[in-house]
C-alpha cells in the first residue's frame, strides 16, 4: 500500500487587524481659532482617527513636499474654509492655505489616492458658494463657529460602526484638552498652540481622553 | 446633505497617535497619566447606555467630603461642633 505523503501543516494565517486611520486638517492658525482648533483635534480623535497636520512640519524651502506626503499618508482630510476675510495686519491679505491645501487634495484624490476622502466645513452657510464657485455642488458642513457646532457636524460627516462618538462625549474629550492646555504650554514654552510640540502633546492628550471616554 | 463617511480602520489608541507623531513613550505615558488622573472616578457612561455621563467621584478613605456636588460643612462634624462649644464656653468663663 502506497504510503501517503504526510500532509505539512497548515501554517495559521496571520490575524488580520484593521490599521488605524489618520486624518489631515487643513484648518487655520490663529488665536481666534483656538477653541475650534482644540475642537477639530477632540472630535477627530474621538472618532478614532489620529489627527494630523502641516504644523507637524517644520518651514523650510521644502514644506509643500512635505504637505502632499502628509495629505497622501491620510485617508481622510477636514478643510475648514473659516478664514476667507481679509486679514486687517497690513498690508491686508485674505488667507490662501486653506484653499490651497484642498485644491491639492482634490488633485491628488483625482490622481494618486483615490480613496481618499475630503470634507470642507465653514462657518457661514452659503458663503462657500460666493467664495469658491468651483466646489458647486459640494455641500459644506456649517459648524457656525461653536465648538457644540462643529461636534454636532463631526457627527454628521462621519459614522463608525462600533463606537461611534456622540457629542456629549466629544465635549467630554474637549474638556479634558481644554483643563490641560496650559500645562501643555507652559511645558512647552509656548504662547500659543500653533507649534509642532504643543500639536503633538494635544493630539496624544485627546487620543488618551477618546480612549478613556469613548472605548471604555 | 451628503453621505457621511464610514470610518472602518481600527480605533487610534493613544500609543498609536503618539508613535505616528513621534511622541517619545515616557511622555506619552506622562499624558496618559494625567488624562486617567481627571477622569478615574469622575466619569462613568450610563448603564442604559444613552450616551449620558453620569458624575461620581471615588472617594478617599477618612476623607470627610463624601462626592461631588455634597457640601463640605465642619459643623456636622461632632468633634468640631463639641470643640466650638467648650471654646465658648471657657471664653465666657474668663
Amino acid at each position: 500500500m502506497p504510503r501517503q505523503p504526510r500532509r505539512k501543516p497548515k501554517r495559521a494565517s496571520p490575524k488580520r487587524t484593521a490599521s488605524t486611520e489618520s486624518a489631515f486638517l487643513n484648518i487655520p492658525y490663529d488665536a481666534a481659532f483656538e477653541n475650534l482648533y482644540l475642537a477639530y483635534i477632540a472630535g477627530v480623535s474621538a472618532f478614532g482617527l489620529k489627527p494630523r497636520a502641516a504644523l507637524e512640519i517644520p518651514t523650510s524651502n521644502r514644506r509643500l513636499e512635505r504637505i502632499l506626503a502628509l495629505i497622501q499618508e491620510c485617508k481622510y482630510s477636514i478643510h475648514d474654509l473659516s478664514r476667507v476675510e481679509v486679514d486687517r495686519t497690513p498690508p491686508p491679505t485674505p488667507r490662501f492655505n486653506m484653499p490651497f491645501e484642498l485644491g491639492l487634495t482634490v488633485a491628488l484624490e483625482k490622481v494618486v489616492i483615490p480613496g481618499h476622502a475630503w470634507i470642507v466645513c465653514e462657518t457661514m452657510r452659503f458663503r462657500l458658494k460666493k467664495s469658491l464657485t468651483d466646489l458647486d455642488g459640494t455641500d459644506p458642513y456649517v459648524h457656525d463657529g461653536t465648538v457644540r457646532g462643529l461636534f454636532r457636524e463631526l457627527g454628521n460627516a462621519f459614522v463608525r460602526n462600533q463606537n461611534q462618538p456622540t457629542v456629549d462625549e466629544m465635549m467630554k474629550v474637549y474638556r479634558i484638552l481644554r483643563a490641560n492646555f496650559k500645562g501643555v504650554l507652559y511645558r512647552a514654552g509656548a504662547t500659543h498652540p500653533f507649534n509642532a510640540r504643543v500639536f503633538r502633546d494635544l493630539c496624544v492628550l485627546a487620543s488618551a481622553a477618546a480612549d478613556d471616554v469613548v472605548l471604555n | 446633505m451628503p453621505q457621511p463617511i464610514k470610518v472602518r480602520g481600527r480605533f487610534a489608541t493613544a500609543y498609536d497617535t503618539a508613535e505616528t507623531l513621534g511622541v517619545s513613550p515616557s511622555r506619552t505615558q506622562e499624558l496618559i497619566e494625567a488624562v486617567k488622573k481627571m477622569t478615574q472616578g469622575v466619569v462613568y457612561r450610563s448603564s442604559n447606555k444613552s450616551g449620558s455621563f453620569t458624575a461620581r467621584k471615588k472617594m478617599k478613605a477618612g476623607s470627610p467630603a463624601t462626592g461631588v456636588g455634597m457640601k463640605k460643612n465642619s459643623a456636622r462634624h461632632a468633634e468640631a461642633t463639641k470643640k466650638k462649644a467648650q471654646t465658648r464656653v471657657a471664653k465666657a468663663h474668663r
